[in-house]
């Protein structure tokens, strides 16, 4: 693909607690070039919501602490003061939250709230407020927006919400559009409509799209490249047909054998990660997932993997490395 | 399939309705009812796993608390091993809650944060007065072993462990009574994949050995497929299809269960999808469409479908369908 539009280079983010110190995210790098579909997918816990958060800055720091750096175009946003963030955020890009219930305000109209991001990122008359705003509703599939924006959240249904949320954040035409778990509050049918949308519009507006979610049927159908999350680390990245066909990580073939499939008649037992996910304070050393791996051998839980490159794929796990091989054929 | 057709039926379900009065009227009069349930006929064999599937809203768990009734039904029966438990006293209803236990969805808000695990799992012993409470403590220490978890957990608080292995302790405390049917209501759904993974085994390894009878409740349709026997597709609180799971899945005949099962995200980017594309949401249960309550989002839906309601009709053996239509709906 093209330049990248957004570069992730070893971001950590980590919180002090009075549990102790906890690297949220550590060490994650990745790309997103123009019009690309970009999936995050982990289990609870494995830093998803955290690298998002960071990208657009709405992470408290402190208690956070970022490092690393996140490129936008040339521009690095961590470097930025808050305010010259807030000309970033909405016009170059945008996030929608997995709650469209609670991400709305609910004492505002709908249209109120959709004009406010025009007032603040590109003033305009009244009027051509109104039009932009009738434009977008009907964009992302609203019927009779007009009547719409006289309305408050609660007059609307979850998918609605979620569409309007979608509007408002592509109201200034981001380059990039961060949806965290877009869909997991709404119903499957639901759920189809709104991710026909995101294909939609990334099509029309080549919007780039990084999509977070625990579901790997909607990263099959949405994303082109993914990025696997464990314990805040990105175990592996790859082509969608790459890693669902010939997944290298030993947790992402766990991950991907644990789902039952579409056509299970439930025949056989699920093939299953023995344990649990390791607490973000108390990582194991080395490898985090050395634990609950079958493969695991001594170096594992020694050492923490660096970023193997296999195939033009990347992957963090010793299994990659040179030294393996030795130690599997003494 | 036809093999469990022949063990005996375990619970009949007839005509069971659970109206929500809605106060809308002057003077707080009753004016409107929201029917999270109405009219659901279901027969459950000795040692099926009944699915229920739908969207939310349609009903799944107002159904499962109905038959447990932990909320009281409006009308209709629920005959469990001959008796009727809509019409039992308190006291005998709790004799029969001992064949019949729920897991509910969220770990973290069912079990009590204030009591350590073993009294957790005692306490159902003490109870129904099985056995004092020395021995409550020795079956409790078993029971963690058959879910899988360690014996110092009896010692810990439910806080101390995480989601999947609450869920565990929970499916230890429905089992310790050695219930005959357990309603799981989205047991699973608060976990991640790989943990999910763990439970349903669990519960399918616990199923064989123990020899229950599960009402499984989720709106995810991968796992009700792994799991079920038979599957009953509710729709704003009816049933509008139910069959066993290998026909229901190879050939769904209501429209809604064939949107529903195209809707379903497929873990491999190469697979084929024909969607069908369903408009609109699901309508208010408070002012629900006429004739068809599916008649406003149906891509086949004709004149008539808004006028007569349509009647669950057995359209092969044991697969049943609420769509006059049907033979055309698969087009």
């Amino acid at each position: 693909m093209s330049t990248p539009i957004l570069t992730v280079e070893n971001l950590t983010v980590t919180f002090t607690t009075k549990y102790g110190r906890a690297a949220a995210v550590n060490n994650v790098s990745f790309d997103l070039a123009k019009g690309e579909k970009l999936g995050l997918v982990g289990e609870s816990g494995s830093g998803k919501s955290v690298t998002s958060k960071s990208i657009i800055r709405l992470l408290q720091s402190p208690p956070a602490q970022i490092q690393g750096s996140i490129k936008l175009g040339d521009v690095d946003l961590l470097s930025l003061t808050e305010k010259q963030m807030q000309g970033y955020r909405g016009n170059h890009i945008s996030m929608i939250f997995q709650e469209p219930m609670v991400s709305l305000n609910p004492l505002y109209s709908i249209g109120n709230q959709l004009s406010e991001i025009i007032r603040l990122h590109s003033p305009c008359p009244k009027s051509e407020q109104e039009k932009r705003v009738v434009d977008m509703l009907r964009t992302v599939g609203i019927p009779s927006p007009e009547t719409r924006l006289r309305q408050y959240p609660f007059e609307l249904s979850g998918g609605m919400r979620q569409r309007v949320m979608i509007a408002m954040a592509l109201l200034c035409q981001p380059e990039v559009l961060i949806a965290d778990e877009p869909t997991t509050a709404l119903d499957v049918t639901i759920q189809a409509q709104i991710l026909d949308l995101l294909r939609q519009l990334n099509r029309d507006f080549g919007t780039s799209i990084i999509l977070i979610t625990h579901d790997l049927g909607v990263i099959a159908e949405m994303a082109d490249k993914v990025a696997v999350m464990y314990a805040g680390s990105i175990v592996e990245t790859a082509q969608v047909r790459d890693l669902f066909h010939n997944p290298l990580h030993p947790y992402t073939r766990g991950l991907l054998t644990s789902l039952p499939s579409a056509q299970d008649d439930g025949g056989k037992e699920l093939v299953t990660i023995e344990g649990n996910v390791p607490s973000i304070y108390q990582l194991p050393p080395g490898c985090a997932f050395h634990n609950r791996c079958k493969h695991a051998q001594s170096i594992c839980s020694r050492e923490v993997p660096p970023t193997f490159q296999k195939d033009g794929r990347c992957v963090k796990c010793w299994m990659y490395s040179d030294q393996w091989e030795e130690e599997v054929q003494p | 399939m036809s093999k469990l057709e022949n063990r005996p039926v375990l619970m009949d379900i007839r005509g069971v309705k659970k109206w929500f009065p809605v106060k809308r009227g002057p003077l707080g009069s009753t004016k409107n009812y929201v029917k999270a349930v109405d009219d659901i006929n279901l027969t459950i064999h000795q040692g099926d796993t009944l699915g229920l599937v739908g969207e939310s809203g349609c009903g799944k768990s107002t159904l499962a608390r109905t038959i447990l009734r932990l909320i009281e039904p409006t009308a209709g029966e629920v005959i469990f091993q001959g008796e009727d438990l809509v019409k039992l006293s308190p006291a005998q209803l709790r004799n029969v809650r001992r064949d019949v236990q729920i897991i509910f969805q969220d770990p973290y808000a069912s079990l009590n944060p204030r009591i350590k695990v073993k009294d957790i799992l005692a306490e159902p012993f003490l109870i129904h007065k099985i056995c004092g409470r020395q021995e409550a403590l020795e079956r409790a220490a078993k029971l963690v072993n058959m879910v899988g978890l360690n014996q110092d957990s009896l010692g810990k608080y439910p806080h101390e462990f995480s989601g999947g292995q609450r869920q565990r302790i929970c499916i230890a405390r429905a089992l310790a009574v050695e219930p005959k049917l357990v309603v799981c209501d989205e047991c699973v759904s608060a976990l991640d994949v790989s943990i999910q993974a763990q439970i349903i085994n669990l519960l399918m390894e616990l199923q064989r050995k123990l020899d229950l009878t599960l009402v499984f409740i989720s709106h995810d349709l991968r796992v009700v497929r792994h799991i079920s026997s038979h599957v009953a597709v509710l729709y704003l609180g009816k049933i509008v299809e139910y069959a066993p799971k290998g026909e229901l899945f190879a050939s769904p005949q209501h429209p809604y269960t064939q949107a529903l099962l195209s809707a379903m995200p497929i873990a491999d980017p190469d697979a084929q999808r024909s969607r069908i594309h369903l408009e609109g949401d699901l309508p208010s249960p408070i002012n629900q469409p006429s004739g068809c309550s599916f008649h406003t989002r149906c891509p086949m839906a004709r004149e008539g479908c808004s006028v007569d309601a349509p009647a669950l009709v057995e359209i092969t053996p044991g697969h049943f369908c609420r769509c006059p239509y049907t033979g055309q709906a698969a087009d």
